[in-house]
This record gives structure tokens, sequence and C-alpha cells, in this order.
């Protein structure tokens, strides 16, 4: 007990830093914006891992684990490289680059046995976010330059063991959000083409993870976890206007506040997870996940200034399924591959497709290794890739063209248990 | 084995690192730009703000699509351009002076005294003019001639000073040879045809008082005489037709009922005409000129049209519309005259639709864009409405495009002309155009 609670202080200060340290934007591995790069062995088998529970990491993938895990002290803590990359193709430019950068999104885990009836759990992760930018005078500059959103969450997690055989764990969900978005403003001036507009915010919400582990037999376990929505308000947020004709000042001021909202959808898994041989060489997991990305229909911006006209943008997301499988083998005690698939729906629905998230339906693949150092150590490695082709419209803003994107993630994580 | 996975590893890496499309060829399709010719009037020339300026001429619909067809093995496009500046206008205020440059918007103080956002006039004096007067000489490429009628360009006598100044400049032998002459001299390859609007709109912009509607049968028979002496030459082509009347800021600015009355002004402009029109406290329409009213006058109603070109000043502080002066006729499309642009319009958009299946041309339907305008068309971000300043599709006279507006019209000419001949040239960005600058 007291053990954990030291473990916990130190954890505040490891989160401190990491805030100071890594306000990192990231970059989106998976359908919509969200980013799903909780843990390596679960990126090695293709993110299915609801229905597994080895590491620390089930404080996100699902809590219900964490009562059922074999050490009494797990850690984890890992980070991802993400590389986007997108081209664009329209009617007039035969081709154009998102400038995007290197997403980093992190982890840390911590899970801990009180008693046989109770374990403790702390996760900091980052769930949602992405980073999409394009040159400042390319042909969609009034649609989107940069759009920015960095998630940050804090789940401190409770998990019951019941009879060795079920897990229930109930996580408190502390988000904190950072937003950026610019464009450019068709208006032009004597000396300017057009202006341009900056919307910066941040925002806070709590939220719960809660999630059910359920080993019926020695060789086979299941898992259910749901992740509530986390409605962002966005207030107080500031927008500043540059390039602004000095007639139209009043209606554009050099800053004004606004209100706006974000929604992050709520996320619903179920898995299953098997040793097929008796020596329990080979690990097979199958996850089915549901994602309420309708929750995301609108983005509207309300100005502060009245005579700045306010900005709607319809989304109208559509939620969406899932599909994990992934397979470990131990070719060795100390060495783990794993492979895994993933089937992706998109929730951006026809003529809602807009440079910032060019998203389609997407067959991904994942590989690891997980390397045992010791008895205590254990280092895992992963990589992801998945590659898309979508050709849409974006019907209110009168934008169309054709994406390519490709994603590669590599990550790298280290864990402990004692 | 490892070596094996390793180099499969950074081969799918290698792989996955690629987005890049396969590379594209721009092509002219069945049809052949090495020699593209315009003809028409003041939308393919570039005319706005009021004026034809250099820089509107380089920017025209015309300029905008050539630029494009190189892309598609085009050849160059030879124009007569204006020398650089504020470039020259023609004005119906023959009391100023026949001449002005592009308007500019700025902060416009009206006669009582209130400022807002408003175009400004830059009336230009003659001699200021004959800069803009000169003969060019050299091959031209560019017959779109403001305020040319389909008859004026097959008119050899239109290249003389006094009935066009424009074609005046660049006319192989002014007052000998028709804009038709010289563009067919040039052995046409590809040809821009945007025309038969000035023979209904020189008349609807000038309240009915700058001659006549060309009949449509006339009209018909012209444009297939030309689409004939083309086809000769071998040359394909492009034609668009005729936005009606409602698409233009111009005819809808200034309500005919915008006569703001007190109670005590109507009561006193009622004793004044002997109640004979009934003034109320509020909106009343416009006096004007009828011979077929028992007075010889009426109101004005929502069925007429009062043109952009009033001078609002005199609107609102001197009673013009009522007393002294009624409504002028140059400022006024009263509701017959606009009944027969109407069905004059709807005449022609017929017969270009017809002769364009009949000679096979890529036919872009203008009249139907600009009804799509009416409820905004979005484009790369950038809403465009028909709202006049704020819209940022119209130049500040309320009638012509601005450089914006060209843009997206010459992309839906580069689409039918995609379509129709099976080509593929690229659409413009025209980063370059500009649209309604704020002071």
């Amino acid at each position: 007990m007291r053990k954990s609670f030291f473990i916990f202080t130190n954890m505040k200060q490891i989160v401190k830093n990491t805030f100071l340290c890594l306000l990192f934007p990231l970059s989106c591995a998976a359908g919509g914006f969200q980013v799903n790069t909780q843990g390596q062995k679960a990126l090695g088998m293709g993110g299915a891992f609801t229905g597994i529970g080895s590491d620390a990491s089930s404080v996100y993938f699902n809590p219900g684990a964490i009562a059922l895990l074999t050490e009494k002290q797990h850690y984890c803590v890992g980070a991802n490289l993400i590389f986007p990359k997108v081209a664009v193709r329209t009617a007039a430019v035969p081709e154009e680059h998102m400038t995007s950068p290197a997403g980093h999104p992190i982890f840390l885990y911590y899970a801990g046995r009180i008693n046989q009836y109770l374990s403790f759990g702390m996760g900091v992760n980052n769930q949602f976010g992405s980073t999409s930018s394009y040159p400042n005078e390319w042909q969609g500059k009034f649609i989107v330059q940069k759009l920015a959103l960095k998630t940050f969450m804090y789940q401190p997690t409770v998990s019951f063991n019941y009879k060795d055989k079920v897990g229930v764990g109930l996580g408190y969900v502390y988000s904190s959000a950072n937003f950026e978005y610019n464009k450019a403003i068709p208006i032009a001036g004597a000396t300017t083409e057009h202006g341009e507009v900056s919307l910066t915010g941040s925002a806070h919400t709590t939220g719960y993870n809660m999630g059910v582990f359920c080993k019926p037999m020695e060789s086979v376990a299941v898992g259910f976890s749901y992740r509530t929505k986390l409605e962002m308000p966005l207030n107080q947020g500031m927008a500043s206007f540059s390039d602004i004709p000095s007639s139209l000042t009043s209606v554009f001021p050099e800053t004004t506040r606004f209100n706006s909202s974000l929604t992050l959808p709520a996320v619903l898994s179920a898995g299953v997870a098997f040793h097929p041989d008796s020596l329990k060489k080979m690990l097979i997991a199958f996850d089915v996940v549901r994602t309420y990305w309708s929750s995301y229909d609108t983005l509207r911006f309300d100005f502060e200034n009245e005579t700045t006209p306010d900005s709607k943008v319809t989304k109208d997301w559509h939620n969406t399924m899932t599909y994990r499988l992934g397979i470990a083998y131990k070719i060795k005690p100390s060495i783990t591959l794993r492979a895994g698939t993933y089937y992706d729906e998109t929730p951006v629905p026809e003529g809602r497709v807009s440079p910032e998230t060019p998203d389609n339906n997407t067959l991904g693949f994942t590989m690891g290794i997980g390397l045992e150092l010791g008895k205590h150590y254990s280092l895992d490695a992963s990589w992801l890739h998945n590659a898309l082709k979508r050709t849409g419209t974006l019907d209110d803003e009168g934008f169309s063209a054709e994406y390519h994107r490709r994603i590669n993630l590599f990550g790298l994580s280290m864990a402990a248990h004692f | 084995m490892k070596k094996t996975i390793l180099f499969a590893l950074a081969m799918s890496f290698l792989q996955a690192c690629k987005t890049d499309f396969a590379s594209l060829q721009y092509t002219s399709g069945d049809a052949d730009f090495t020699q593209t010719v315009a003809i028409g009037g003041n939308f393919l020339s570039g005319y706005q703000d009021g004026a034809l300026t250099a820089d509107g001429q380089q920017k025209s619909v015309a300029a905008l699509l050539t630029e494009q067809f190189k892309f598609s093995n085009g050849g160059t496009f030879n124009q007569a351009l204006l020398p650089a500046g504020d470039g020259i206008g023609l004005t119906n205020k023959a009391w100023q002076s026949p001449y002005r440059q592009a308007e500019t918007l700025g902060n416009f103080t009206d006669c009582k005294g209130e400022t807002s956002l408003f175009p400004i006039e830059h009336p230009m004096r003659i001699s200021e003019a004959s800069l803009f007067l000169m003969p060019t000489g050299g091959a031209c490429s560019d017959f779109a001639i403001p305020f040319a009628r389909l008859d004026d360009l097959a008119d050899i006598s239109f290249g003389t000073a006094a009935k066009s100044p424009y074609f005046h400049r660049f006319a192989s032998a002014p007052g000998a040879s028709s804009a038709i002459d010289d563009a067919l001299h040039q052995n046409p390859s590809f040809f821009i045809l945007w025309t038969g609007m000035e023979d209904i709109y020189n008349f609807a912009l000038s309240g009915g008082t700058a001659g006549a509607i060309t009949d449509a049968a006339v009209f018909s028979q012209t444009l297939e005489a030309l689409l004939q002496k083309l086809e000769k030459t071998g040359a394909k082509g492009v034609i668009a037709n005729i936005p009606d009347l409602d698409a233009f800021p111009y005819f809808s600015l200034v309500s005919p009922r915008a006569l703001n009355l007190t109670v005590n002004q109507a009561d006193s402009l009622n004793a004044l005409t002997g109640s004979i029109f009934e003034f109320k406290e509020g909106e009343n329409g416009f006096i004007v000129k009828d011979i077929a009213s028992p007075f010889g006058y009426r109101q004005m109603t929502t069925y007429d049209r009062v043109l952009f070109s009033v001078p609002i000043d005199s609107i609102k502080c001197h009673f013009l519309g009522v007393i002294p002066a009624d409504m002028p006729n140059q400022y006024v499309l009263d509701s017959l005259e606009c009944a027969a642009v109407r069905s004059n319009i709807q005449a022609y958009n017929t017969a270009i639709a017809s002769l364009a299946s009949k000679y096979e041309l890529a036919f872009v339907d203008m009249n139907r864009y600009f009804q799509d305008l009416q409820k905004v068309i979005a484009n790369d971000g950038v809403h465009y409405s028909p709202e006049f300043i704020k819209g940022g599709f119209f130049s500040l006279d309320g009638y012509h495009p601005n450089q914006k507006g060209y843009g997206l019209i010459s992309n839906e000419f580069v689409r039918s002309i995609n379509q129709r001949y099976h080509a593929n040239v690229p659409e413009t960005l025209c980063k370059d155009c500009k649209g309604i600058r704020f002071p």
C-alpha cells in the first residue's frame, strides 16, 4: 500500500516533467483522430488486447484485467514515433503534400496489487490527437493550414479480483486537450492577398474507463471495456486575426475570445484471447471495437466579438467498427514475435472528406518483438503500417481531391514487474 | 532467416514511405489548342470595376483558359494589352466624360454625411484616355471586345474609333476588317466563343436607351453563319450561354420601391400631386414616365428595376424619382423591358444550346452557373455569392465578375472542354486573381 503511494507521487513528478518536456503533436494512427498506440504488445498484435491481461497497459485496454496480473507490481513506459505521409491531388494541382510533423505519443502505466481482492493502477497516455498541416499558401488554405489537437489522459484505476477468474475494473479519467486551428480568410487589402486566423484553446474534462476481464478456462480469456465519451468545453479560446484591412478590423479584430466544444467519442471493445497449444507458446487475440464517432457532428466557434461571423463546420461522422486480430509466438523463452492486422472503418462520410482528415476504411498491418531481459524486465518494439486512398469531396467548402495516405509507426516500451 | 526478415522489413518500410501519385500527363484529347482564339464580349475580355485594364485582360476568362491550355500543348495567346494602369471604361454619363478608370472600394461619405464602404468612381479626361486608345498592331488572338454585339463582331465598321475604341486599337485594318475576319485569319485550331450577352445587356444596362435587342432569330442565323465559318477552318471550340437578369446585383441593388417617406413627406407629396399616387409612410415606388398610364406617369413596382448606375445621392437627398424629376429612363428597366430581356435570353439560350450540339461544341451552361451562384458556390473554402462586395464574385460595377469570379468561370469552361474533348486540362487556382480589395 505504502509502496503504491510512493509510486504515485513519483508518477506525478513524471507526469509533470512529461508535460513540460513533451507538449508534442500527435498524429492519427487509426480512424478519425484516435491514437491507438497505447501499448507495444498490443500494437504488435494488431491492437487486439482487450482479452489479454499480461502487463500494465491493461489499465488502458481493460481495467478489469489488472486485478488478474500475475506479479505484484507492473510498470510500463513507452513512446512511439508516427510518420504520416499524405499526398493530395486536385483538378488544379497534380500533387501537394501534407507537412504534418512526426507524432510522438507516449504512455506510462502502473499496476499494483494491494491485496488479493484489490489492485490499483495508474495510466497516462494520449488517446486522441492529430496534427495536420499544409503549406501556408496551398490550395485549401481557406479550409485549413494547420489543425492540431493534443490530448492527455490521466487515469487512476481500481480493479477487483473475483476468485482469480474474473476482474472488474473502473478508471477515472481526467483529460486535458490543447487545440490549434489556423487558416486563411478570403479578405484582401491593398497590399495583402488574404487574412489569417489562428484559433487556440485548451479544455479539460473527466470520464470513465471500465472493464471486465474473465478467464473461464486456463487457456482462454475474454474481456470487455468501455471508455466514456469526453465532452470538452473549449471556453475562452483565443482567436487572433492578422493581415486584415483596416476597414474590417472591427469585424476581425486583432484578438477576440471564442467558445467551442469538442467531444471525444466513447469506445466499446470486446476481445478474446486464447492459447491454442498446451505449451502456451502461441497466443491468438481478437478484438471487436465500436467507436461512437457520431458524437463528432459539428465543430462550431462562437466569437465574443459580436460582428465576427460565427463559424460552424458540420462533420457528421459515423460510428465505426474496428476488427483486430493478433498472434504472438514465443520462439524462445525470452523472445516473442508478434504480428497482427486490423480493419478500421472510417467515420468520415461521403461529402465530408476534409483535407485535415483524409480518412478511409483501412487495412493495417503490425509486427512486434518482445525481449525478456532477465526476470524482471522486458523490452518491446513494434511497427505499424497502413495505407489508404480516398477520392472525396468536402461539399460545404467546395473542395474535392484524391488522397494517398501512408502511416508508419515505430514504438518502443520498457516494462518491469516485481 | 534473420537477414531475410530484415530485408523484408527494410523494403516494406521504403515502400511504405511512398505516397506519390503516378505522374500526370495533361492532354488536349480530341482538341488542339495550338492556335486558340477568343471571340466575344465583356465577360471574355476581363472587363470589371467598370473598365478594362491590362491586369484584367491578363486574368480574363480567355487569358486564364489559354494559360491552362499551355499544360496541354496549347500555343501562345496574343492579346492587345492596354498600357498598365487603371485602364479605360465606357460610361453612359456623357455629361461627365465618356471614359472612366476602374472603380475602387473606398470610404464614401454620402450627402447625409454618412460614411460607408462604397465603389469610388474615377472619371477620366479625354486627354488622359488617348494613351489607352493608341493602336497596337501585331497579330492578336483575343477578339473578346467589350460591348461588342454579335453583329458588331461581323461588322467591318466596328473597328472605327467612333464605334469601338477597344477594337480600333488592334483591328488589322481599322474600319475595313471585322473582328471575325481577323479571328479567322489566325487560322484557329480552337475557339472560345461567348457572344450574345452584349446583344441583350447593352440594352439592359442602359435602361433600354442604347439600341434595341438583336432579334433572336437574327442572332441565331448570325451565330450559325459564324460557326459554319469556324467549322471550315477545322477548329473545335467551346461556347457559353447567357445568364439571366436576376443573376446580377446591378439590377437588384437599388429597390424600385426605395423611396422612403415620413408621414409629413407623404402627405405633402399627395397634396402636391393631387393624390393620384397615394404616397404612404415608409416604402414607396419611384415615379417613372409611362405613356400607357392615364396620368403619363406611374409608380414603380417590384416588376421594374432601378439600375445600379443611378446616382444614389440624388435619391437620398434630392428626391430623384419624385420631385423635381421622375426617375430617368436610363436608370430604369421597366417591367416590359425586363420581360423582353428575359424572353430574349431564353430564345438566345435555346439557339446557343441547339447550335452547340449541332456543331458538336463543348457547351458551358453559364445561365445555370449564375443560378447556382444565387445559392452560394463554395470553392476551395471560399463561399461566393451574388451579394455586392461581400459575396466576393462580382466586381464593383455590380454586373461584371471580378478576377476571382472570372477564375471560377474559366474552370467551368475547363470542365466542359475536358468532358467534351476527352482532354485533361488542369483547372486554374488563379492565385494572382484579385477579388474585392478592402481599404
